[in-house]
């Protein structure tokens, strides 16, 4: 008798996951422990998380532009902020530390220039969404 | 960082409290949402400290999450906001 259906495959433990390779320049590890949170099995939540920080990303770097271009340390801290911590749950950890950095010298006020830091934000920013919209795009 | 408050420390939490989680950066209230849901919460999210008073108008959870760097009304004044009126 012939088979219809294909038969089960065993999964293969050397076969390349799916969502791999991870986006350019975002650390694996990190997203391998995002994507042990989804418990659905079917490894959308990683694109999802992806996809909301590609958002935040769109929408808090031209804000922290603009409080550069305007002197507003409150608006600048307020991004390094926020995208410390987001950063650093995907796996973008160059960007976590330099925002890191940023957040520490507007805090304690130590008068470190600004301006380095600031160029690296806006250069590494720009590194991360170029290697995100490709791996978003393939992963629609 | 993020502030955790819950009324009447030390009573029982039901099987599966109810949490209001707010925070205004939609991947950490994902992400944040994601893992208590995992351990057994009801979570409500709110993206800023005026949407969980809003939400806290007609309901009272067992737990409120808040981050305390949010633009507009901060996590201290949520809860400042919210003590005043209990």
């Amino acid at each position: 008798m012939s088979h219809a259906f294909p038969s089960v495959a065993t999964p293969d433990p050397r076969a390349v996951d799916p969502a791999e390779p991870w986006p350019a320049g975002f650390d694996a590890v990190a997203l391998r422990r995002l994507r042990e949170l989804d418990t659905s099995g079917e490894g959308r939540l990683v694109v999802r998380v992806l996809r909301a920080f590609e958002g935040s990303l769109l929408r808090l770097v031209p804000q922290l532009v603009a409080a550069r271009a305007a002197g507003e340390a409150a608006g600048i801290r307020h991004v390094a902020h926020t995208l410390k911590s987001s950063s650093a749950s995907v796996g973008a950890l160059a960007l976590a530390s330099i925002c890191s950095e940023l957040e520490a010298v507007l805090r304690d006020g130590t008068g470190a220039p600004l301006a380095p830091l600031l160029d690296a934000f806006e250069a590494e920013a720009q590194a991360v969404l170029r290697g995100l919209r490709p791996w978003l795009e393939a992963a629609a | 960082m993020n502030a955790i408050a819950a009324d009447g420390a030390g009573d029982e939490l039901p099987a599966r409290p109810k949490v209001l989680l707010v925070d205004d950066d939609e991947v950490n209230l994902l992400l944040t949402a994601v893992a208590l849901r995992d351990q057994g919460f009801a979570v409500t999210e709110a993206s800023s400290g005026a949407a969980a008073i809003r939400v806290l108008t007609d309901w009272l959870p067992d737990i409120v999450v808040l981050d305390a760097v949010m633009p507009g009304l901060d996590g201290f004044e949520t809860c400042r906001d919210r003590k005043s009126v209990v």
